[in-house]
């Protein structure tokens, strides 16, 4: 009996600690749509009233960072995975004298400040075109990512099943598209929402790399929050978490039980 | 540990675009960081840095900031992500998603955040107000206090997701031996449950200081009289155009990330 | 399987769709250049409508713009630079801007504008108080500097930090030749604004525009355009004050960066933000127009009466942008930031 009770407490009070961080969140959403001004009113001059002007002054002006950061995901996922998903394979499955600290330099830039990493690519490579070092930059922070959760999922692979594919007479190309691609779509998938979710929200190394031309949109979030009223910078926020939340949720369903039945395995 | 029957070179080719593009593109460009830190004209701006003024106090704050925010926001996490790792509940995916949604955010949205629930007139002054006729905690977002609870909303949503991923993994049957053999809760806690948990905890502890270290967007918002490292390194940079203090600062605050996050993953046989 | 393919798909078309879309576009690029600041908001809306040229945000000030400039010197992204008077003046000196005259050049009186065309004024403004008088909480709107320093009135200033912004640091500058000193002695201004800290609420890296609009910052030493178009715009509670001792005028300045990428815009850029269309619309943001008799009528007749900017005197823009690296260091080191 006290068991259940304690469980059932723990429970509710980790329910009460996720509404807290949740609950700045949905006040900031509300503010792009509530019509009162609980929270100072606006300030960008007539033609910002209703909450549809709301959201058309911020496409209007900051739509092409939106577009930005698209174009960034866009990139920076694929790469990531090319770069990430091949390598964490090997590191588990097919390591060589020096692949130990391979591994563990490309979980360097976790140590790294944004900044630091910013600055040295601009002093480095300062001429190179801005898009490549802001793609560098995220992918210096995503590619850790994919390679612990495909390395996880790699973790779980039972080695004779892919030995009993080439026993079969299967090339290894062939066991490589047939037999391992198949297992990690999971974990694929997962890293691709997790780079997604990282990638889209980066700030630090954004902000430092970025041009007029080359904005992305958390960058546009500070513009809206150190400059804007109040309305504009929530429906802004609004924006932001349009694709994230989706994801997030995804990234749940996927991180759920099928990921963690392979690992208790 | 081999588990494939491939040929070495395989494993090398796969691995080949990672190695090239970090030692091209982040190991390179770092350890030019430190060359230049450590020759003339840098070695002056080095010593600058470190030496008591404005910039090593920058330093001392990120860390001790950093440290503090880690230390407090792994002890608040405990609680949910055992929660989440061992039960079941309908609704329990939902909560999770709630907590990790500030994974996403930069810093300048959590600053935001923050001015949101105790700015000047923020929420939490004006529903205190309204409830006891004085707003209290008004313009607290831009005290110590403010920044502090900013960094941890940055860093509770990291340690719950790590910590609950290394609770799933815990055995079951370990935990329920111990009962049988007679041990009592606390007894379990800490011999049983606190050896398995130190890795987790240990690794938690390095991704929330990181994380806290390179932290730029929240003091860029929050931070009024409390200077950090980060925005020291900013203004040099930008404000400034001092590459030399900029730079020195950049290494230092890296050195001292990178030592803390190797020394805390630093694997125990 | 498939779902990856559709994701990944549709992430590539989104991505080739915004690359085309944005290589087609034509643009200028202009460092310092907030939406919600004199109007540039509404200003580079009217050019895009009227030539189909983007200007894009941008929120750097005018310290942080001419560093920018300086530190892309081999590689200049930047098409022109907006700054106030003082750091536009420095760094056209420093060599990182290239001489055009604009169309309209004659109607710019010659104090406003470099003989040679490496820097003009765009509109100008004045230092003033800029007070939220619902958030004084019963104490009496300041009218002087000498009033400002009155224990009544403790965490209840702001100004921007001088390091990053120009306005403060014409103010900054201005208040120690008020009270004596020039630009080889600091003393006397920092003496008072080392008095007044203990007054400051923050010295903020960002325009507080908004949080004076709200009542969180009731005094706002700026500019007077931003007070009046709280006022007169917004709605707010606020009044503008001009301090009883004397104030500055601030020229806000347009610089065309040498090696800029997309010159030939850049130039009808800067002959259009003289015409009277472009100059009004600065107006509605209550900054002067440099083009005399821009300004609409009723947008005029809400400035302050003319009585009251006898008090305001141009400063030096010469003597300003030497005194500029060493007067901001002593300011940090002084009074700024950390504890």
């Amino acid at each position: 009996m006290r068991g259940r009770l304690a469980r059932q407490a723990g429970i509710a009070a980790t329910a009460v600690f996720a509404l807290a961080m949740i609950s700045p969140v949905v006040l900031t959403a509300a503010g792009a749509f509530s019509d009162s001004e609980w929270y100072g009113q606006r300030s960008e001059g007539a033609g910002v009233e209703s909450t549809g002007a709301l959201f058309r002054y911020v496409i209007e002006i900051w739509g092409r960072s939106l577009l930005r950061s698209a174009q960034m995901v866009g990139a920076v996922v694929p790469l990531a995975l090319i770069l990430g998903a091949p390598a964490a394979w090997a590191f588990r499955m097919r390591p060589y004298p020096g692949s130990r600290l391979l591994e563990a330099a490309a979980l360097v830039p976790l140590g790294v400040p944004g900044v630091a990493l910013a600055f040295s690519l601009l002093q480095t490579a300062g001429g190179a075109p801005r898009f490549w070092l802001l793609v560098v930059g995220h992918l210096a922070y995503t590619i850790p990512l994919v390679i612990k959760t495909v390395g996880n999922a790699v973790d779980t692979f039972d080695p004779r099943i892919e030995a009993a594919a080439r026993s079969l007479g299967a090339g290894p190309l062939q066991v490589a598209l047939r037999v391992t691609l198949p297992l990690l779509v999971p974990a694929l998938i997962l890293s691709s929402l997790l780079v997604f979710a990282v990638s889209w929200g980066e700030f630090n190394v954004s902000f430092l790399l970025a041009t007029p031309l080359l904005q992305t949109f958390p960058a546009a979030l500070y513009m809206t929050y150190t400059t804007n009223s109040f309305p504009v910078a929530a429906a802004a926020t609004v924006i932001f978490l349009l694709p994230v939340v989706p994801a997030l949720i995804a990234i749940q369903a996927l991180g759920g039980e099928e990921f963690h039945r392979g690992l208790q395995a | 540990m081999n588990r494939s029957a491939l040929q070495p070179w395989t494993g090398v080719l796969l691995t080949l675009p990672l190695l090239l593009f970090l030692s091209g593109m982040v190991l390179w460009p770092l350890a030019m960081l430190a060359a230049r830190a450590f020759t003339d004209p840098g070695w002056e701006a080095l010593r600058e840095v470190l030496a008591a003024g404005r910039y090593r106090t920058a330093l001392l704050h990120s860390l001790a900031l950093s440290a503090a925010a880690a230390v407090v926001s792994v002890l608040l996490s405990l609680g949910p992500a055992w929660v989440l790792a061992r039960q079941r509940f309908p609704g329990r995916d939902l909560i999770r998603t709630a907590i990790s949604l500030p994974l996403t955010f930069s810093g300048v949205l959590v600053g935001f955040l923050m001015v949101v629930l105790l700015g000047r007139i923020g929420a939490i002054p004006k529903v205190i107000g309204l409830l006891t006729g004085d707003e209290r905690f008004s313009g607290a977002a831009y005290t110590f206090a403010g920044l502090f609870l900013a960094y941890l909303y940055f860093e509770v949503p990291r340690a719950v997701m790590t910590l609950e991923a290394a609770f799933r993994r815990f055995p079951r049957e370990l935990d329920a031996a111990a009962r049988t053999l007679g041990a009592g809760l606390l007894e379990r806690l800490l011999r049983v449950g606190l050896p398995l948990a130190a890795p987790a905890l240990r690794s938690t502890l390095a991704v929330t200081f990181s994380a806290s270290m390179g932290s730029f967007g929240v003091a860029l918002i929050l931070s009024k009289r409390f200077t950090v490292a980060p925005l020291e390194i900013y203004t040099e940079m930008t404000g400034f155009l001092n590459h030399e203090v900029a730079g020195a600062l950049c290494l230092v605050l890296a050195v001292l990330t990178l030592t803390a996050d190797r020394l805390l993953t630093v694997r125990v046989r | 399987m498939i779902r990856t393919l559709v994701r990944t798909l549709s992430a590539l078309a989104v991505t080739g769709l915004a690359a085309a879309v944005m290589a087609q576009e034509k643009v200028v690029i202009q460092y310092d250049c907030i939406p919600n600041y004199a109007n540039w908001g509404g200003v580079t809306a009217l050019y895009k409508k009227v030539a189909g040229v983007i200007v894009p945000p941008d929120p750097k000030g005018s310290s942080v713009a001419m560093a920018a400039l300086e530190a892309e010197k081999d590689n200049p992204v930047a098409d022109c630079a907006y700054y106030s008077g003082a750091i536009g003046y420095q760094a056209a000196r420093k060599g990182l801007h290239q001489p055009y005259k604009p169309k309209g050049w004659e109607k710019i009186p010659p104090a406003l504008k470099d003989p040679n065309g490496l820097w003009w004024t765009v509109h100008t403004s004045t230092i003033a108080f800029v007070v939220n008088t619902r958030a004084l909480d019963g104490a009496p709107v300041p009218r002087s500097w000498a009033d400002l320093l009155k224990p009544v009135y403790k965490g209840k200033i702001a100004y921007d930090d001088p390091t990053w912004g120009g306005t403060s640091y014409t103010l900054v500058y201005g208040l120690n030749e008020l009270f004596g000193g020039n630009e080889k002695n600091f003393k006397p201004g920092l003496a008072y604004l080392e008095k007044l800290d203990a007054n400051v609420s923050s010295y903020p890296r960002e325009s507080v525009y908004n949080a004076v609009l709200r009542g969180e910052v009731p005094i706002w030493i700026n500019a007077d355009g931003n007070g009046y178009k709280m006022k007169h715009v917004d709605g707010g509670p606020v009044e503008v004050v001009i301090p009883r001792e004397g104030t500055f005028t601030m020229p806000l300045v347009m610089g065309m960066a040498k090696g800029a990428p997309h010159p030939e815009e850049t130039k009808k850029y800067f002959d259009w933000l003289l015409t009277p269309r472009a100059q009004a619309e600065f107006a509605k943001a209550f900054f002067r127009p440099v083009v005399p008799g821009a300004t609409p009528r009723e947008i005029a007749s809400r400035f302050l009466p003319d009585k009251e900017y006898a008090r305001a005197r141009a400063l030096d823009l010469g003597r300003m942008a030497t005194a500029a690296d060493a007067l901001k260091r002593a300011w940090r080191d002084e009074i700024g930031g950390s504890q």
